[in-house]
């Protein structure tokens, strides 16, 4: 199957006032379609500058970032949830329509759907600040799939929730996105977080960073987050993946 | 919550509620009723010299006058109008102004130390150029108002402007949104707060621009009341002056209290 995305040998340069830093010194990776890939990899090595480079909004300072087609489209989780206060969940939801003009009627069926499918049809009319921060997350990803994006990116998207809470939203928002079918990129600190979720985990050098090794994670995919936790191979992973990040810091 | 039996202990703190806002409100009251009494008194046992410092009662009668012959609404009336005009002027051009800089960012470096220097200047101090270009009426007192306000709405705008998340900027990028977008559904709405202190600050400063103006130019209004008062030596007239002010001034204040108590506790 050809990949969705092909990045070939990403190199990315900071420039500021006082000195040019390079983060990324090669990153290749191809992304397939039904793929739920994590990047982990120590602090500072540009994690979020992958995705940022995907999502088209920091160009790359060489290497080339190949689509599948001219229609790929790509939909982005921020850290925080980053609902508008002054808007209904609804119009939350409904913001990426809004912006590119595509408030028509099938597309706002499938956002009805969604918001049934995932349990919001009752908040519709709420304000986030009358949800937990669990469905204030759901009601984020709900207004990134409104827009049929091929693939999500999603950078540390839990980080910003309790640890508690961290754990529900998690496997809510990985079946979710199972359930609708969808390619996800995530970024995250969290290395059990990156396992228990995904089915290849990218680890990143330290900065100036280059892709290290990609792990294959063969647990079951039918099996919730808190289920591959709890498995026998999860500490195996675990242990191999952080002695790979922690050789080189 | 109603309809359940209260506990002892809710009906205490309700209760202990209640009795402290009797005690703010009541001393209040009697803060006020007991200043103007102790004043009153004084001036009837002649141990201060209404003829420079008026009294509650000579104020009163002063009013009366006033509205008897239908000077009282006039006035009220020119200095609201010179007011608002002022208070809504400043905040277009000020919210136009903060547009500008946040659309065009070379243009607010290029423009800061200006603005910095306008900000810190006494708009005063432009008061006779005001007068000699805008001739001595209504319209020096309204750019007056306006110009002390304008400053200050240009720089409390932009200020909310920059607050506002980089990370809500980003996700608006990524849904392709243009500038005019951004600014309409992120910038716009997002810096709601700053607007409602921009509003709250420039109700004071639109009253100081109009104030300072009918002192300098007026023929009708509060002030110059305050001002024809202090020139004839009638003291009742001045404190009357001082006293309309601070009410109108407590109203449209309180206006805009009301305003921006029910735009935060939607989303808040």
């Amino acid at each position: 199957m050809k990949p969705l995305v092909e990045l070939v040998d990403i190199k990315k340069t900071y420039q500021t006032k006082y000195e040019e830093t390079e983060a990324i010194k090669g990153f290749s990776l191809n992304i397939v379609r039904g793929d739920f890939i994590s990047i982990v990899g120590p602090s500072g090595c540009g994690k979020s500058t992958v995705l940022s480079i995907i999502a088209g909004l920091t160009e790359p300072s060489g290497g080339s970032v190949k689509f599948l087609n001219d229609s790929i489209t790509i939909g982005y989780m921020p850290q925080k949830d980053e609902l508008f206060s002054w808007r209904s969940i609804y119009k939350n939801a409904v913001l990426g329509l809004e912006i590119q003009h595509k408030l028509t009627p099938e597309h706002l069926i499938y956002v009805e759907y969604l918001m049934k499918a995932y349990g919001l049809q009752e908040f519709k009319n709420a304000y986030p600040s009358q949800l937990s921060g669990g469905m204030r997350q759901r009601a984020a990803l709900i207004r990134t799939l409104a827009l049929k994006p091929d693939i999500l990116l999603l950078d540390e998207p839990f980080s910003a929730l309790d640890y508690q809470t961290r754990l529900t939203v998690s496997d809510d928002i990985r079946s979710i996105i199972a359930r609708e079918e969808k390619t996800a990129v995530l970024v995250t600190h969290d290395l059990s977080e990156a396992i228990s979720l995904s089915d290849k985990v990218a680890v990143m050098s330290a900065r100036p960073s280059v892709l290290k090794r990609i792990y294959d994670i063969s647990l079951p995919k039918s099996a919730s987050g808190h289920e591959r936790r709890l498995m026998n191979d999860f500490a195996g992973y675990f242990d191999a993946i952080w002695k790979d990040i922690d050789k080189n810091e | 919550m109603n309809d359940k039996q209260m506990s002892k202990e809710r009906i205490k703190y309700l209760k202990k509620i209640k009795r402290e806002n009797f005690t703010v409100v009541f001393t209040q009251i009697a803060l006020i009723t007991g200043a103007l009494m102790i004043w009153e008194a004084l001036a009837d046992f002649n141990l201060i010299d209404t003829f420079i410092t008026s009294c509650p009662s000579r104020v009163a009668q002063t009013l009366m006058n006033l509205s008897n012959r239908g000077d009282l609404w006039v006035n009220i009336t020119v200095t609201m109008a010179e007011t608002f005009a002022g208070f809504a002027l400043g905040l277009v051009i000020g919210f136009l102004c903060a547009v500008a800089l946040w659309w065009f960012p070379t243009l607010s470096r290029i423009l800061d130390p200006y603005l910095i220097i306008l900000n810190a200047m006494p708009k005063i101090a432009l008061g006779p150029i005001i007068i000699i270009w805008a001739g001595a009426g209504y319209k020096s007192i309204i750019i007056m108002a306006l110009l002390i306000s304008t400053i200050s709405t240009v720089i409390g705008i932009y200020s909310g402007f920059r607050d506002v998340d980089e990370e809500k900027l980003t996700l608006m990028r990524t849904f392709g949104a243009s500038k005019g977008q951004i600014l309409f559904k992120v910038m716009i709405p997002a810096s709601y707060n700053s607007f409602l202190g921009v509003l709250k600050i420039n109700v004071g400063l639109s009253w100081v621009g109009v104030i300072m103006g009918e002192f300098l130019v007026s023929k009708a209004g509060l002030g110059y009341l305050i001002m024809y008062g202090s020139q004839v030596f009638n003291l009742d007239l001045v404190t009357c002056g001082i006293l309309l002010v601070s009410v109108c001034a407590a109203v449209m204040y309180y206006l805009v209290s009301a305003i921006e108590k029910a735009i935060t506790a939607r989303f808040e």
